[in-house]
C-alpha cells in the first residue's frame, strides 16, 4: 500500500515532484561542482608548484643581476641546497677553428644538470652516460649540438680537442681534428642536444669546468676566481611554498661569506609566477576550502528542509489518513518514502549530471570523493527531517483538522 | 441498545478557562439519524472528535458496544468501527473518486480488484457515475465530493457514521440529497448516523436532535 501511494502521488503531483527532484539534483550538482572546483584548483596548485620554473641569479645589493660571478659563490649557493642545479655561461666565448666555422662565436656552458629548464632539449647520451653520470663527472667530457655533430662529421664517443689561447679559457679554440695547435685537452663527446643552445655551443659538467678553471686560475676553486657569468639556479620545486628556504637562507649564507666578493652578492629570485599566479590561486583555493563546510552545510540544510516542508504541506492529507484509521507509522512511512524517493533520485541525478558535465572523467569522480560525504549527510538529514515532519503532521493535527471549517 | 455512548465525558483544551465538553452523558443507537446542533464554539465538533477517538476525554468514558474505547487500538477503532464525513470533504486530492473509496478497503487488506468492485458499487449507490468515478476530487462538484465522501465512509463497513457539518459547504439541493442518503442509511441499513450541524432545516430532517451549549449536551427532540 505504501508503494502504491508513493507511485500514485509522484506522477500525479508533477510540478511538486519535479521541483523536489530538480532542486535536489541542482543542489547536489552545484555542491559537487563547488567541491570539484576546489579539488581541481588544489591539484592545479600542487601541479604548478611541481612544475614551475623558478630561477635565481646572483645580483648586487640593489638587486641588479651581475656578471663575473666567483665560482666559489656558485658552490656556496649550491651548498645552500635550495636549488636543483644551475646553468652557468663561461665568461669568454669559444671560437671553433674549423674552416667552416672560422670566427664563429659560441658559448661554453657549465651545468649540474643538462636537462635543467629545458635549456638543452632533446638530449641523447653516449652509451654508459646519463644525467647522473654527467652531473658527477669531472672528466673531460662535453655535449655538442646535433647540428654541430652533423656538420662536423662527428658522432657520440668521438674526441675533440678544446684548447685555450694564452693559457686562458677566455678564448677557447677547438681543433676537432685532434691536432692541437696550442696546448689543450681532449674532450669526449658524451652527448648531443637538439635545441636550446646555439648550434656550436659546448656544454660541460660543472665539475669539469671547475677543474679546468682551477688549472688556469689557481685558487679559483677557493672561491676567488671570477669565472662565470649569467648564472641561473633552478629553485627546488619542493621548496617553492617556503619562501624563507629559497630566498632568505641562501642570502644569509652569501652574507656570511668571508670573501668580500661573495658577501656583497645577493640572490635575486625570479619567482613572479609563484607570487602572481600560484600563490593567489592557492589563497583563493584556501578561501574556497574554508567556505566549503559552510556552503556544504547550507546546501545540506536546504536540501533536507525542502522535503520536510513538502511533508508539512501534506498535513491535511495526513490528518485525514489518521482520521480514517491509518496507523501513524504507516502515514509516516508513506510521506517519508515519497519524499526520500524524490530526494535520493534527485541526488543521483545531480551526481550523474555532474559527472556527465565532466565527461565521466575518472579524475572528476576522484575529486568528488569529498562530496559524497556531503551527499550522504544530505540524505541522512533529509531522512531525519522527513521523519520529524511526518511525525508532526501525523500527531495531534488530526483533531485540529476535524475542527477546521472551510 | 446503544451502539456508542458517552458517560460523564469532560474535555478541556489546554489553557482554556472552561471545558469544551462538560460532563456529557448520552447514548446513540443503531438505525437512528442524530443531529447535534448549537452555536459555534459550543463544543459540537469536540464531542464528535471524542466519539471518533481522535482524542480521549479528560474525565468519563466513550463506550463502543459497552467497551471503553480508551482500551481499544484507536487506529483500529477508526478503521473498522466508526467512519467520518467532513464538511470540507477531505478527499485525497491526488486520488480519483474510485481510489478514494478504495482507500479504507485497502487499509483493511482487501485486494485491489475486489476493493475497486466494492467501491464502484458504493459510489453507484450514492449516484456517482462511472465517468465521475475516474475524476479527481477537484473535478467534482461539492455535492459529488460529499457523496464520494459518504461512499468512502461506508466502505469500511463501520456501522457508526460521524458527520461534521456534512452539508455545510453545499447548496439546498445537494443538502437535501446528502441528508436523504444519511437518513436512508439509518432507516434502511440500520446505521447510527450522528451529524453535527448548524442548519435547523437539516436538524428537522433527523430522528433525534441534541443541542450543545457551553459544553453541555441536552436532548431537544
Amino acid at each position: 500500500m505504501v508503494m502504491k501511494y508513493v507511485l500514485r502521488h509522484i506522477p500525479r503531483a508533477p510540478v511538486r515532484s519535479l521541483l523536489s527532484l530538480l532542486l535536489a539534483a541542482a543542489l547536489t550538482a552545484s555542491l559537487g561542482q563547488f567541491i570539484a572546483i576546489v579539488r581541481s584548483n588544489r591539484a592545479l596548485v600542487a601541479e604548478m608548484y611541481d612544475t614551475a620554473e623558478v630561477y635565481a641569479s646572483p645580483a648586487n645589493r640593489s638587486g641588479v643581476v651581475v656578471t663575473n660571478i666567483p665560482y666559489g659563490a656558485v658552490d656556496l649557493l649550491l651548498s645552500a641546497d635550495f636549488s636543483s642545479g644551475f646553468y652557468g655561461e663561461s665568461t669568454g666565448q669559444c671560437y671553433w677553428v674549423t674552416p667552416a666555422l672560422e670566427d664563429g662565436a659560441c658559448v661554453m656552458y657549465a651545468t649540474t644538470d643538462p636537462e635543467l629548464f629545458g635549456r638543452a632539449a632533446g638530449l641523447t647520451y653516449a652509451e654508459g652516460y646519463d644525467a647522473e653520470v654527467f652531473a658527477a663527472s669531472r672528466d673531460n667530457v662535453c655535449f655538442l649540438s646535433e647540428a654541430a655533430l652533423e656538420n662536423l662529421g662527428l658522432g657520440l664517443g668521438d674526441t675533440v680537442n678544446l684548447s685555450g689561447a694564452e693559457e686562458s679559457l677566455r678564448r677557447i679554440y677547438a681543433n676537432i681534428y685532434g691536432d692541437a695547435f696550442m696546448e689543450g685537452a681532449r674532450f669526449t663527446v658524451i652527448g648531443s642536444f637538439r635545441t636550446g643552445l646555439g648550434d656550436y655551443d659546448v656544454l660541460m659538467p660543472w665539475g669539469t669546468v671547475k677543474r679546468i678553471y682551477g688549472r688556469f686560475y689557481p685558487g679559483a676553486e677557493d672561491g676567488d676566481g671570477t669565472v662565470q657569468t649569467a648564472v641561473q639556479f633552478r629553485v627546488r620545486n619542493d621548496l617553492l611554498r617556503d619562501e624563507h628556504a629559497y630566498r632568505d637562507m641562501p642570502n644569509e649564507l652569501l652574507a656570511k661569506s668571508s670573501s668580500q666578493s661573495i658577501s656583497t652578492l645577493t640572490l635575486r629570485v625570479f619567482d613572479d609566477e609563484v607570487q602572481n599566479v600560484i600563490k593567489p590561486l592557492e589563497e583563493n583555493t584556501d578561501l574556497l576550502e574554508l567556505l566549503l563546510p559552510f556552503v556544504g552545510a547550507a546546501v545540506v540544510v536546504v536540501g533536507a528542509a525542502i522535503p520536510g516542508l513538502v511533508i508539512l504541506q501534506s498535513s491535511k492529507e495526513a490528518a485525514t489518513m489518521r482520521a480514517l484509521g491509518t496507523a501513524r507509522r504507516r502515514v509516516m512511512t508513506m510521506l517519508v518514502c515519497e519524499q526520500m524517493l524524490l530526494t535520493l533520485t534527485g541526488l543521483a541525478l545531480g551526481v550523474f549530471v555532474l559527472l556527465a558535465a565532466h565527461g565521466f572523467e575518472h579524475e572528476t569522480a576522484a575529486q568528488l570523493a569529498g562530496a559524497y560525504g556531503y551527499f550522504a549527510a544530505c540524505a541522512l538529514l533529509s531522512a531525519a527531517v522527513c521523519l520529524a515532519a511526518s511525525a508532526f503532521v501525523s500527531s495531534g493535527s488530526a483533531l485540529k483538522l476535524l475542527q477546521s471549517k472551510e | 441498545m446503544a451502539v456508542i455512548s458517552l458517560k460523564n465525558v469532560t474535555y478541556s483544551y489546554k489553557g482554556a478557562a472552561k471545558p469544551a465538553v462538560n460532563s456529557v452523558s448520552c447514548e446513540f443507537e443503531a438505525g437512528t439519524l442524530y443531529a447535534v446542533v448549537g452555536p459555534s464554539g459550543s463544543g459540537k465538533s469536540t464531542l464528535l472528535a471524542l466519539l471518533a477517538g481522535l482524542d480521549l476525554p479528560d474525565e468519563g468514558e466513550v463506550l463502543f458496544g459497552g467497551e471503553n474505547i480508551a482500551a481499544l487500538d484507536l487506529d483500529l477503532y477508526r478503521r473498522e468501527y466508526i467512519s467520518m464525513i467532513f464538511q470540507a470533504f477531505r478527499l485525497f486530492p491526488l486520488l480519483t473518486a474510485l481510489e478514494n473509496v478504495c482507500y479504507p478497503l485497502e487499509l483493511v487488506g482487501v485486494k485491489s480488484a475486489e476493493a475497486k468492485q466494492r467501491a464502484r458499487e458504493l459510489l453507484a449507490g450514492v449516484g456517482i457515475t462511472e465517468e465521475e468515478m475516474r475524476r479527481f476530487p477537484a473535478n467534482l462538484s461539492g455535492g459529488q465530493q460529499q457523496r464520494v465522501s459518504i461512499a468512502r465512509a461506508l466502505a469500511s463497513g463501520a456501522k457508526v457514521i460521524l458527520a461534521d457539518e456534512p452539508t455545510g459547504n453545499l447548496d439546498v439541493e445537494n443538502t437535501r440529497t446528502i441528508i436523504d442518503i444519511l437518513a436512508s442509511l439509518a432507516d434502511e441499513q440500520n446505521y447510527c448516523v450522528i451529524a453535527v450541524t448548524h442548519d435547523a432545516e437539516v436538524a428537522d430532517m433527523t430522528d433525534v436532535v441534541y443541542r450543545m451549549k457551553d459544553g453541555v449536551l441536552t436532548r431537544e427532540r
